[in-house]
């Protein structure tokens, strides 16, 4: 009888590992980096080097006081792993990281913003997510407009006038007015501007700065 | 002998896992084809139902190592797609190349349905890199089709 149903039987024992493997992932995940230097050291000496540069990099910014507060944070995990919408951060309530701080590139482009805070690692929602919802302004126009995800690879800009001077390759950045957002952090660039029949406002499609990021270490800050 | 199709298998698995691993590590493209599910399918279609249920759990996990992301998670997409595979057993590449197509975009389109949020792309991004995804897979079935029975064929030829 069993042996009838064998492929049924597999399928749900593999499901059901599966299912307990992705529940304990994040904490296992959590608990193995107080070793991981050791192993990667034994094993990886050029990821160590390119470590090594990224933090570097970190450090002069700190210097030069760009951000007076900050935290960096390794990327635990990454959902999907293209154009991700949640990443997953090995900094939680312990560290100081709160609800609603930003995170960001080296580059201080725009990644999203601190969802959901655990005492040992935290989930950041990026631009890319449906859920996010920002107001942007448009470096040449100084018009003000909102930018929407879930349209990946790009973010949807909108309410920008059909009359509008904006252009491919203007750069857009916070405008400020957001709640979590403050103003300055560079979003992207224009690609595409179309406009539908009888709508009074534009479809902007804004490319981000975080578009071809590996998503390695990310910085948080207030 | 029954350790000659352990060993097919396993020969089978470790190439397949080199290219997936080549195409992770230095082919810089938004979608990757994969490998694993193409390799999966065509040996459930081959009538290995058993062994390719129990490989899509142990690379799944390893996928998720290459990529990232959360383990165990590839390995449910995996599953659910190959069991339902398992009730197709075709012989004609035409026919298993359709197949992958179609059971590559169900795999994609997945993507959007299991995540803990609501669906993370809008129907058209999705639709769009659903298709691509598939007509990739669908290109390295052909190949990985190939491969499978060269190395079948050589190990059939090996005296124990």
């Amino acid at each position: 009888m069993l042996w009838r149903f064998r492929r049924e039987v597999i399928f749900f024992l593999m499901l059901l590992s599966s299912y307990f493997v992705e529940k304990n992932s994040l904490k296992r995940n959590f608990s193995d980096s107080d070793t991981k230097p050791v192993k990667e050291n034994l094993i990886n000496y050029e990821e160590i080097i390119q470590e090594n540069k990224r933090l570097r990099e970190l450090l002069e910014l700190k210097e030069k006081k760009l951000i007076p507060n900050f935290k960096v944070a390794e990327v635990i995990a990454v959902k999907p792993h293209i154009f991700p919408a949640e990443i997953f951060i090995n900094k939680g309530k312990k560290d100081g990281i709160l609800e609603n701080n930003i995170v960001f590139t080296k580059d201080i482009f725009l990644i999203g913003r601190v969802e959901e805070v655990n005492d040992s690692y935290s989930k950041v929602i990026s631009i890319f997510n449906k859920k996010t919802k920002i107001s942007v302004i448009i470096s040449s126009t100084r018009e003000v407009g909102i930018i929407e995800g879930g349209y990946a690879p790009f973010l949807l800009m909108k309410y920008i006038p059909y009359d509008s001077k904006v252009k491919i390759g203007d750069e857009v950045y916070t405008s400020g007015f957001s709640e979590y957002y403050h103003s300055g952090l560079k979003i992207g660039k224009i690609v595409k501007i179309s406009r539908d029949k009888n709508s009074l406002f534009l479809n902007i499609l804004v490319k981000p700065y975080i578009y071809s990021y590996s998503f390695k270490e990310v910085i948080i800050a207030k | 002998m029954p350790n000659k199709k352990l060993f097919v298998i396993l020969e089978q698995v470790l190439i397949i896992s080199i290219f997936q691993y080549i195409f992770y590590n230095f082919f810089h493209f938004k979608i990757i084809p994969s490998f694993y599910l193409t390799y999966l399918l065509i040996l459930s279609f081959d009538g290995n139902v058993e062994i390719s249920l129990f490989l899509s759990f142990v690379l799944g996990l390893i996928h998720d190592i290459f990529t990232k992301e959360i383990l165990g998670f590839t390995s449910i997409r995996y599953l659910v797609i190959v069991y339902f595979s398992s009730f197709f057993m075709v012989k004609s590449i035409k026919s298993r190349c359709g197949l992958i197509f179609l059971f590559s975009f169900l795999y994609f389109v997945m993507l959007s349905f299991l995540k803990i949020n609501e669906s993370f792309w809008d129907g058209k991004t999705i639709l769009k890199y659903s298709i691509l995804f598939s007509f990739y897979n669908f290109l390295i079935g052909i190949a990985i089709e190939i491969i499978v029975r060269e190395i079948k064929k050589k190990w059939r030829e090996k005296i124990f």
